[in-house]
């Protein structure tokens, strides 16, 4: 999992730069960027990786995988998959107004 | 006047277009590397958006989507998968990859590699990872253009005469403007192509099935098969659903031409907003691909190529002047991502190799000029592997979709700074070991192991995925027993991410 946060919105104010924090044998130096550190940063990767699993095995080989009923005019597969990939889309979009 | 007039004209037309611009961009450049290679580091968000999604959408995506759907229907559609994955690999790993370049002058994926684990050997496998497997896309897209300029003209025009004249003019350009005539050109064929597709298909739809909606319910009475997984065929299983999400992703955002992209844009915050709205363009165009496929599945069921589905219903259904427009949205397709992988093998080619280990302190003009050299070089090689058929080809074209995958622990590792550093041998071991299980699991003959593990894509799974599994793997186990890159360097590099991520910023 990787982290979606990004300038400004993930330093608080008045932090001064960040320093090295870990320094040890075959270590790193810098906190992990592979989980998020702040709540929005979470929820986008949440939401991102929650939706995409729904586009994934095995629910769209399972209860995904029909072409009833109809959802706006088109099988149901087809409008399942487009309304999930927009909705990503739309997460995506998200973090960047959040500034992540 | 014969269709065959109006298509091949129209298309001749877009060239000329393509051949003006590549002269206007020429009187804007600068002798400097940066320019001709990068844009200056000037790329501003339209350009950069039409130049990302142009470049990703190649032939395939015009002729081969129809193709794919025509085949194994609605199963295609996870092509949505992969380009909103690419959306959010641009916004998480672009923007780092950006804010790097910047910070430490890279032009080249290697630069970037090779910095940060001290090694020149990762340079030179990096480059050679580069080069070898897109190379053959040159090939790939040479033949499309090709074959396109040749339907267009009833035969008229060879197939080896339209590769070349079509190779010629994507190289000239690129040679008198570097990445700002790919650019500028990328921007015409971006919007050209879009549009093709979408107006031809819905063309088609309207006249031979009343619209759309009425497509899909012919499709589900007389072809309900292409309507759910695993389709007609079989072949969209779970396993090559996967794999194909992250070789068509990861594996193509990866690749040098789309990571220098990165590197040319104005600021960071240009390449989130990329991220966050590449996507819409990538994936609806998959859109009016379904219509082609699904509907040519039922007009003309029994077609001996499949890809051939979009331009045999144009020259069936549509009056001549569209086919040519179309043709020519495909012409586009197919230059905009030959030219940008000529211009990156031609910048590995003259930065991580000629520069770092002939020539090293040659002017910025000298480097400029063997990059036009280096050119002309690819265009000659390309037009051979076109017209000729190579047994070895075979081999490589199946591993090359999934070749630059095999950069991604390296990347991460250098991006994402973490409690566990990864080294220079476990990243040139998890390379090595990844390619040759990428080769053991996509490719049947020869391979000694074919029948032991069901090459291809053993278990169901597509090679791809276990390709990148034992990359991981390796290079985290060898990564715990050997040296990792010093603290100065880990030091500046990683903290440059943190500052980016989480601390000044741009």
């Amino acid at each position: 999992m990787v982290s979606m946060e990004n300038v400004p919105g993930g330093k608080e104010p008045g932090e001064g730069p960040p320093a090295p924090s870990v320094s040890s044998r075959g270590g790193g130096y810098f906190r992990s960027h592979l989980v998020p550190r702040t709540r929005n940063g979470w929820v986008a990767v949440l939401l991102f990786l929650g939706l995409f699993a729904l586009v994934e095995p095995p629910f769209v080989h399972g209860v995904a995988n029909r072409i009833e009923p109809w959802l706006l005019g088109f099988p149901f597969l087809y409008t399942y998959l487009l309304v999930i990939y927009v909705a990503l889309i739309g997460v995506l979009i998200w973090a960047l107004r959040r500034r992540l | 006047m014969e269709p065959w007039v109006v298509a091949t004209s129209l298309i001749f037309v877009y060239l000329v277009i393509t051949i003006v611009l590549g002269a206007v961009a020429n009187k804007r450049l600068t002798v400097d590397m940066e320019d001709f290679l990068l844009y200056g580091r000037k790329a501003g968000f339209v350009v950069l958006y039409l130049t990302v999604v142009a470049t990703y959408h190649s032939a395939f995506a015009f002729l081969g989507s129809g193709g794919y759907f025509y085949t194994h229907g609605i199963g295609f559609w996870a092509a949505g998968t992969w380009t909103v994955l690419v959306g959010g690999i641009t916004y998480v790993l672009g923007s780092r990859i950006w804010a790097l370049g910047k910070a430490f002058k890279y032009i080249t994926p290697a630069d970037m590699l090779a910095d940060f684990y001290e090694s020149e050997a990762v340079r030179v496998l990096v480059a050679i990872i580069s080069v070898l497997f897109t190379i053959l896309y040159i090939q790939v897209q040479a033949q499309g253009l090709g074959y396109i300029l040749s339907v267009a003209s009833g035969d008229r025009i060879p197939f080896w005469l339209g590769t070349l004249i079509l190779l010629v003019v994507a190289a000239g350009y690129l040679m008198a403007g570097g990445l700002r005539a790919v650019y500028w050109t990328d921007v015409v064929q971006g919007v050209w192509m879009y549009l093709a597709v979408w107006i031809g298909a819905l063309f088609l739809a309207f006249k031979l099935f009343g619209g759309p909606f009425e497509l899909w319910r012919r499709v589900v009475v007389e072809r309900p098969d292409l309507l759910t997984l695993p389709g007609p065929e079989g072949f969209f299983t779970p396993g090559m659903w996967i794999g194909m999400g992250i070789a068509l992703s990861f594996g193509i955002v990866l690749q040098p031409h789309m990571m220098i992209r990165y590197y040319s844009a104005i600021d960071g915050k240009t390449i989130k907003w990329l991220g966050a709205t590449t996507p819409i363009y990538l994936m609806t165009l998959y859109i009016p691909a379904a219509l082609v496929g699904l509907g040519g599945a039922l007009v003309l069921p029994d077609l001996a190529v499949p890809d051939r589905i979009f331009p045999e219903l144009l020259f069936q259904f549509a009056p001549a002047w569209l086919t040519g427009m179309i043709l020519a949205g495909a012409t586009a397709a197919a230059m905009s991502t030959l030219d940008s992988i000529l211009h990156s093998n031609m910048t590995v080619l003259t930065r991580d190799v000629y520069q770092r280990y002939i020539r090293p302190e040659s002017s910025q003009a000298h480097y400029v000029w063997v990059g036009r050299i280096i050119i002309i070089g690819l265009l000659a090689v390309g037009y051979v592997l076109s017209v000729r058929t190579f047994a070895f080809l075979v081999t490589l074209v199946t591993l090359s979709g999934s070749g630059a995958l095999q950069l991604l622990p390296a990347i991460l590792g250098v991006c994402f700074p973490s409690r566990r550093l990864f080294t220079k041998a476990g990243v040139l071991w998890g390379m090595g070991v990844g390619l040759a299980v990428l080769y053991l699991t996509l490719v049947s003959a020869p391979n000694p192991l074919a029948s032991l593990i069901g090459s291809p894509h053993p278990m169901g799974l597509h090679g791809a995925v276990w390709s990148i599994l034992a990359n991981f793997a390796v290079t985290i186990l060898v990564s715990r027993f050997t040296r990792a890159p010093s603290h100065e360097t880990v030091s500046r590099i990683h903290g440059e991410v943190e500052r980016f991520v989480y601390g000044e910023g741009e």
